[in-house]
């Protein structure tokens, strides 16, 4: 059995929901290490190790904070999903956007879940804690599956 | 405004057992939520696809997938549904009892949107399930339910 902590990559443009995933992890009570990369070209260079990522770890679990209103899309997204090697990591997308092309969008490209962000802090605190406990105690990870 | 509209499960199960524990998990829910059964992959297809008696099936919110199935099994049914345009984004849980590492791999590979393995004895099982109606009903934006923020 498994005792390695779980590995999660959050993908932020620009400093926002770090320190509210970190505190719901650590409110799980679960062995964590979470990772921080800018939205854009340096995710996909984390998870293929090339500089200045050579010891990054693989996550078992990638966080993707989409902000449309910023204009930040799918790109991210769409090139885990396209690659043979990354695409079985669950990713859950965190976003702004209720609207439904969105939404669609983020599925189709093969998004695992899509979740909105709630403007209330507490509320949203309260979201990411569930999502966490139903990813890292519910379900198999395929990168835990040993 | 408020949806009265039921969630929409397809359950795709070959066994009685497990169908009746789903269900009875399932009936307690605080939620409208109508269950639709396919008891194989070549059911579960014609339902998705509304052909000959399923014409009038109504698109699933959520499948709940098994994988180990006579005539078409799970992984066919998860590989037709995520190559498929007009079904793929709807999301596939893997609800089954096989723990293999090459099921979990090749589930994701396929598209599968997450995997959980059923426990034994019906207090575990209807933990889980109540767990996946939680998860998937409450917490995630579903694409086949949309209300336009906007």
């Amino acid at each position: 059995m498994s005792i390695r902590p779980f590995q999660i990559l959050l993908v932020e443009d620009g400093p926002g929901d770090f320190e509210l995933v970190k505190t719901a992890l650590e409110n799980s009570g679960l062995k964590f290490s979470l990772d921080l990369v800018q939205e854009g070209t340096d995710v996909v260079a984390f998870l293929n190790r090339h500089e200045p990522y050579i010891d990054a770890k693989r996550p078992d679990l990638i966080l993707i904070d989409l902000q449309f209103r910023n204009g930040v899309g799918d790109q991210t997204l769409k090139e885990i999903k396209s690659s043979h090697s990354l695409k079985i990591i669950p990713v859950i997308i965190i976003s702004d956007s209720t609207r439904v092309e969105d939404v669609m969008i983020s599925y189709n490209l093969g998004a695992n879940c899509y979740i909105i962000r709630p403007v209330d802090q507490a509320e949203f605190l309260k979201l990411i804690e569930i999502t966490m406990k139903f990813w890292l105690t519910m379900v198999k990870l395929p990168t835990r599956a040993r | 405004m408020t949806t009265v509209e039921p969630l929409q499960i397809l359950l795709v199960e070959d066994d009685p057992g497990d169908v009746e524990l789903t269900r009875e998990s399932l009936s307690d829910s605080k939620l409208a939520i109508n269950i639709s059964v396919a008891g194989d992959g070549v059911e579960a297809m014609a339902f998705l696809r509304k052909e000959g008696e399923y014409s009038t099936a109504v698109t699933p919110d959520l499948i709940l997938l098994d994988l180990n199935m006579p005539r078409k099994d799970g992984r066919e049914v998860l590989a037709e549904i995520k190559a498929d345009d007009s079904l793929k984004m709807i999301p596939v849980v893997i609800l089954t009892t096989s723990s293999a590492e090459t099921d979990i791999v090749k589930s994701y590979d396929l598209g599968a949107n997450c995997y959980v393995t059923k426990p034994v004895g019906f207090d575990q099982f209807a933990k889980v399930v109540d767990a996946i109606e939680d998860f998937w009903f409450t917490v995630v934006k579903l694409p086949t339910k949309g209300q336009d923020g906007t």
